[in-house]
């Protein structure tokens, strides 16, 4: 596997987009939560009664929630970015080079599924960094508590590339996967879950729906405790696993069978 | 014993045993066998949807066969047979945006090469001064070259080229076809696709047609592709004609052609003038049309495939 990834090492190297994306990126999720810890901090001014009620959603602990939350919001960039990676393949007829020049059909995909795990860790790295910042900058002394959201922070986004890297696998062409894997994500599988939730007044939806699954890992901060038909973590947690395992068969099922 | 060793020795680079690709309803092969001994410079030559690509495809993995098998280096294929061979298929596949040294680094990486000489392989293709230019701002050509040098990197004694002269100029198809050559001298096993019969002729040994996903022919270039002379008669009597013209001695074929002639086909450096003349003189035919006619090879081409 370490020769394999040295061979994707050399591919995205010198790949300007990726780079460009990538900073873009990290730039944002420090930019979002900054705004968003700057609007906090004016309110809490302009009516100190309020502040009593929210407890400090940048301090430590409540801080992994509320950064994992919104960092949650980003992975758009990292999913394009699988996107690319897997789309130029197809693009420039690499994937079909890749093969003849001797990588198994297994390889070329087992080796892109451990770059969807390596941009999970990169992002879960980014939101423990903003968590930490903004946690010792709302005054508050670090606590070991709530630490299990990292891990839940990298499931979220294994997930999300999981989702861009079988879109990018199914559909080949670059325009096509990041317009629907945009749009699905931030408008339909909301809007999926949010009805089946609806109708049958359960949390049904939140399991249902494969992204929504991964993205209620973490409750809307500053009401969610108040939100009715909370998912349990329990079932959330199984039913993200199951999506995991079906995203790296379906993935290598496709590509070991097609012409290429 | 002896025989084995031998056997094992001599044994086939290629065997592809009643191949058979559908695309939907579309039969692209349909039931190809064929082998392909170790040192030949084997041509698969056929017109454009013939079949050439799909049987490279097959063999190299990124297509999935209907049915059939085969086997490369006497073995069931795996990608450890592929690295060991150095493949040009359909069109040059390179990442647009990295360089020709970038790009054949990576190639080399995927196939197990440690310490490739890239600089050596684009010399040989004449692409060395744009070395470090990227893909993206190639000719066609020039693309074309860097997929060749892309075959000949760690030295492989197997290169499958598809179309290896596609898009190169006069005096680039002329060295890539002094290169096979060369490397043909060299003892490499070389399979190569070509819709051009002049090509086949010039650089293989032996040679395959393909037509419509059919195998009409395998052997030596020699057998396959030899020319006959033809010369064409014309006289009064064009069936007289033609009757005495199948009963000359050393004919191998009498056919029709326009109005009042026919063409008499004799084998390659045969014909003689003068003694078509005689013969159909002494048979009662006084002849008003007598030619060599040169056989053009498209017009043999489109023989062997129709």
């Amino acid at each position: 596997m370490k020769s394999l990834l040295q061979i994707e090492w050399m591919k995205i190297r010198h790949y300007k987009t990726f780079w460009i994306l990538f900073a873009l990126f990290i730039i944002s999720v420090f930019g979002l939560n900054m705004i968003v810890f700057k609007v906090k901090q004016a309110i809490d001014e302009a009516d100190p009664l309020l502040k009593a009620m929210t407890s400090g959603p940048f301090g430590f602990p409540e801080v992994w929630k509320t950064v994992g939350w919104l960092t949650g919001w980003l992975l758009y960039f990292p999913g394009f970015i699988m996107i690319f990676l897997v789309t130029n393949e197809f693009t420039y007829r690499t994937h079909r080079q890749n093969i003849i020049d001797g990588w198994s059909r297994k390889q070329f995909v087992n080796v892109k599924l451990v770059m969807a795990a390596i941009l999970a860790a990169i992002c879960t790295l980014m939101m423990v960094l903003a968590s930490l910042v903004f946690g010792f900058a709302s005054g508050t002394s670090f606590s070991v508590s709530n630490l299990e959201f990292i891990g839940y922070f990298f499931l979220t986004s294994y997930t999300y590339m999981l989702f861009a890297f079988m879109l990018a696998l199914f559909l080949r062409r670059a325009a096509l996967s990041v317009g629907i894997f945009f749009i699905y994500a931030l408008i339909f599988d909301n809007l999926i879950s949010g009805f089946i939730s609806g109708q049958t007044n359960t949390p049904l939806g939140s399991y249902i729906a494969p992204l929504q699954v991964a993205d209620d890992l973490f409750q809307i901060p500053f009401i969610g405790k108040m939100l009715p038909n909370r998912p349990e973590l329990w079932i959330l947690l199984v039913i993200i696993a199951a999506w995991i395992v079906f995203y790296h068969f379906i993935s290598l099922r496709k590509f070991e069978k097609q012409d290429l | 014993m002896q025989c084995s060793t031998y056997f094992h020795y001599m044994a086939h680079v290629l065997e592809v045993n009643n191949l058979v690709k559908h695309y939907g309803r579309i039969q692209a092969l349909k039931g190809v066998s064929l082998t392909i001994p170790k040192g030949t410079v084997y041509g698969i030559l056929g017109p454009n949807g013939s079949g050439k690509t799909t049987m490279l495809g097959l063999i190299m993995n990124i297509l999935q066969p209907t049915s059939g098998s085969i086997q490369l280096f006497g073995e069931t294929p795996t990608a450890n047979h592929r690295k060991k061979i150095g493949t040009l298929l359909e069109t040059p596949n390179f990442y647009h945006y990295l360089s020709a040294v970038q790009n054949l680094r990576i190639a080399a990486a995927i196939k197990g090469v440690s310490n490739p000489d890239i600089d050596g392989v684009l010399e040989r293709v004449n692409l060395l001064q744009r070395k470090d230019s990227p893909f993206q701002t190639y000719s066609l050509g020039m693309k074309q070259r860097l997929a060749i040098a892309s075959c000949l990197i760690g030295n492989p004694e197997v290169m499958v080229f598809d179309e290896p002269t596609n898009g190169l100029d006069p005096v680039g198809i002329a060295e890539i076809r002094d290169l096979i050559k060369k490397l043909a001298l060299e003892g490499k096993t070389i399979i190569m696709a070509s819709h051009l019969l002049d090509e086949v002729e010039k650089v293989c040994t032996h040679v395959a047609i393909l037509k419509k996903g059919e195998l009409i022919a395998s052997g030596h270039v020699d057998e396959i592709l030899a020319h006959d002379d033809v010369v064409e008669v014309g006289a009064a009597n064009g069936a007289a004609l033609m009757q005495a013209l199948r009963s000359m001695p050393l004919n191998t074929g009498v056919h029709e052609a326009e109005a009042g002639k026919c063409s008499i086909h004799f084998a390659q450096g045969t014909a003689d003038l003068a003694a078509v003349n005689k013969y159909c003189f002494d048979q009662g035919i006084v002849l008003n049309h007598l030619q060599q006619k040169k056989k053009s090879l498209e017009s043999k081409f489109i023989e062997l495939t129709e």
